[in-house]
């Protein structure tokens, strides 16, 4: 009886293996599409949502040493069915979690991002630290073709590309948590990279450079990579790139690589009005010196220091009168600046922000100072 | 059987573990945004009286747990009839922890799976522990919450670079009455929950070392609810942490140690798992503790396989789904759980003051 018993209990117990072995949705690698990137247009004609996925290929050969691609396509009436529905494409379920790379198209950014946003933020399946672009050409998917003609998976280039980006500071580095994170803070408004195709003898290459600015989730405006670059020194989101500095006469002569930048906004309150001071402080190494005049003076430093400074200060506050004038969007965020320093003054003026920031005043000041010369201490001098 | 104990290291973790449990996973009530970090901060102060008062019942009855005081205090009748009301409570929270846990499986790492499945083998696993008794619950919880801290502290070091400290600004952005409504909230939970902690009371050791327990359960459990509700929102800020169900484990998917150290969301979520272990487990047994005693079961042991199952399926139909847990949790639950937590224990307190007095002074009357 007791043996019977005994081995009944080991039976069960063997039975209990068969529910143990694992996980219960298993799936096997070469069982799911690995999708690298999405594009999202709007077709003008019957106004549904086209979704193009780039799918990395993990069939490799034996001379073969990158993964390959191949690209879907589908049309639908929410983000989630287009998705569910491309299984009837690839006959695997689409697997998110390595995708780096969303391209909206300019007509979908201008409508509202919420709209095809929002699956991507709630499902389970994705993750929310992905790059979000807005396509400067008519359609998105057009960008994403591109890899055809590069033979390279090109979401996974745009991301190498954004964590660069702080080499050249001409584009935001906006992920798709930043993004709904400004949509939901008052006080503030996104912006994404702008991504172009960039054609040269007859060779097609994406290019990122400015942004499009957004008001609540719609497009309003662009920015080129100049003035995003001021708009970032705006917003304190500057980490590095190249400032080009005039000589006397106003011709570009010098190039100062920024080391490092800090940007503080101070809300002033006085008799009852307020006003912003923007401040920057931009470290700097002097990285070229295009003439053979001698600089190695003191004044020579100070005199590059004192232009690059006013340079700059005019850069930012042009604009900070364009975003004023003709967007009235403020992407720098500084109605969450005053909410958290002035929140008494801020409960007046959230409800009409906007029209509000139209009417700040705000003053810039910036300060550049040149830390070093790299690796010679004066220009090239010219030999007799 | 001889009678169980536990020491008061092991009594610590598992106050420690039972607090921490179900909040880790859903996080603070947050109506009061940038601000629920002073909303924890006085429930804890506000828990502290609440703290002495059970530590001081067991002064006044040691040796007794909840339910022995309440025949002996309210008689056999009404004694039983209030503790029917807290096998029901000590069941309920282990059901909606279960749920919590359950909810989360579902919605986050194991989407296809039914969400019985993971909640019927930690409810198996509980009902295990508790079989073996509490001073096997003791052991297991204070090398648990060893590894525990252990995940947190990695955890919250990793976040620091993800920290925004301007989240915290303005302090008190939208006045005191949301931090007030919230200190409610997280003074019933979970906080107060520890009332649970009484049906367990008889295997303290002696005198004196229930306000040791207590209070210094509640004030680590505080703290690191405290840090890791600080680290909710200094990572995702007070508006987009309103809208999610698990804000801790957002939160930690969020970091990015140099693109190499990501997505250890899913391995910090044992920490989830180990905490929730211990919080069921002790509901479990002082449910089973209180059916014994109502009953005058010989042990409590006969009846912990059926009451852990029918925890568990409780747990898989006490809601329709996750939105309506996270309405209970954060409105109906700090009301609900009033009577439990505060109102029956300080009568008890009152009336057992009243009887030992009155047993002081028969004493000396019987002396003179």
């Amino acid at each position: 009886m007791r043996r019977a018993l005994r081995l009944l209990t080991l039976l069960l117990c063997m039975a209990l293996v068969l529910c143990l072995c694992g996980c219960w949705n298993y799936t096997e690698v070469d069982d799911m599409s690995i999708v690298a990137g999405v594009a999202i247009d709007k077709d003008a004609a019957d106004g549904k949502i086209q979704l193009t996925a780039e799918i990395v290929d993990i069939k490799g050969g034996l001379n073969q040493n990158q993964a390959g691609f191949k690209m879907l396509s589908l049309k639908g009436k929410t983000m989630f069915e287009i998705v569910r529905n491309m299984i009837s494409l690839t006959g695997k379920k689409l697997f998110w979690s390595h995708a780096k790379a969303i391209i909206f198209s300019e007509a979908v950014a201008r409508e509202g991002l919420i709209k095809t946003m929002d699956w991507y933020s709630r499902d389970t399946e994705t993750r929310s630290d992905v790059f979000i672009f807005v396509s400067s050409e008519p359609t998105a998917r057009e960008i994403l073709n591109l890899n055809t003609s590069k033979k390279a998976i090109l979401s996974f280039e745009l991301a190498q590309m954004m964590s660069d980006e702080k080499f050249t500071s001409t584009a935001p580095n906006v992920e798709i948590w930043d993004f709904i994170d400004k949509l939901e803070t008052s006080g503030n408004h996104a912006v994404a990279p702008l991504i172009y195709v960039h054609e040269q003898n007859g060779k097609k290459n994406e290019r990122v450079n400015g942004c499009a600015i957004f008001s609540k989730d719609k497009m309003i405006g662009k920015l080129n990579g100049k003035e995003t670059k001021n708009m970032l020194f705006a917003k304190d989101g500057i980490k590095g790139g190249v400032l080009a500095v005039n000589d006397i006469h106003g011709v570009p002569t010098y190039s100062l690589e920024i080391l490092s930048s800090r940007t503080k906004v101070k809300p002033k309150l006085v008799n009852g009005k307020l006003s912003l001071q923007v401040r920057t402080v931009t470290r700097t190494g002097l990285d070229e010196v295009m003439t053979t005049k001698d600089f190695s003076g003191n004044e020579g430093i100070s005199s590059i220091e004192e232009r690059a400074s006013k340079a700059l200060r005019q850069d930012i506050e042009s604009v900070i009168r364009k975003l004023q004038q003709e967007y009235h969007a403020d992407i720098f965020g500084y109605g969450e600046i005053i909410h958290e320093h002035q929140p008494k003054v801020w409960a007046k003026l959230r409800d009409n922000w906007d029209n509000e920031f139209v009417k700040l005043d705000i003053s810039v000041d910036s300060k550049v100072i040149i830390e070093n010369t790299a690796k010679t201490s004066r220009s090239i001098r010219l030999g007799d | 059987m001889g009678k169980e104990n536990i020491p008061a290291g092991q009594s610590i973790s598992i106050a420690v573990l039972f607090i921490i449990g179900s909040s880790l996973f859903m996080g603070a009530s947050g109506q009061s945004g940038n601000s629920s970090w002073i909303a924890i901060i006085l429930a804890m102060l506000l828990a502290l009286p609440l703290m002495l008062i059970y530590a001081r019942l067991h002064v006044l009855l040691p040796g007794k747990d909840l339910f022995d005081m309440l025949i002996l205090v309210f008689g056999a009748v009404a004694g039983r009839v209030l503790s029917c009301l807290y096998i029901w409570y000590a069941l309920h929270l282990g059901s909606l922890v279960l749920r919590n846990f359950g909810e989360f499986g579902k919605s986050v790492p194991l989407t296809s799976t039914p969400m019985l499945a993971p909640m019927l083998i930690i409810g198996l696993l509980c009902v295990w522990v508790v079989k073996g008794g509490i001073e096997v619950l003791g052991r297991s919880s204070k090398f648990l919450l060893l590894f525990t801290f252990g995940v947190i502290v990695v955890v919250q070091l990793l976040s620091i670079p993800k920290f925004q400290f301007h989240h915290l600004l303005p302090v008190l952005d939208s006045g005191w009455k949301p931090v007030f409504t919230d200190m409610m909230g997280s003074f019933t939970f979970p906080f107060a929950e520890i009332v649970v902690f009484l049906g367990a009371f008889h295997a303290l050791p002696q005198k004196g070392s229930a306000v040791r327990i207590l209070i210094s359960g509640t004030l680590i459990a505080g703290v690191i609810i405290l840090l890791v509700t600080i680290r909710n929102l200094l990572v995702l800020g007070p508006d987009l942490l309103s809208s999610l169900y698990f804000p801790s484990y957002v939160a930690v998917s969020r970091i990015n140690i140099g693109d190499f150290l990501t997505r250890i969301e899913g391995s910090s979520a044992i920490v989830f798992v180990t905490t929730l272990f211990v919080k069921v487990s002790l509901c479990l047994y002082a449910a089973c503790n209180g059916v014994a005693k109502v009953f005058k079961l010989s042990s409590y042991r006969s009846v912990v396989l059926q009451m852990g199952l029918i925890m568990v399926y409780f747990a898989d139909f006490i809601y329709k789904d996750i939105m309506q847990m996270d309405y209970f949790a954060h409105h109906i639950y700090k009301i609900y759980a009033l009577p439990f937590q505060v109102v029956i224990p300080v009568i008890l307190w009152i009336a057992a003051e009243i009887l030992a007095r009155k047993k002081i002074r028969k004493q000396k009357t019987a002396q003179n």
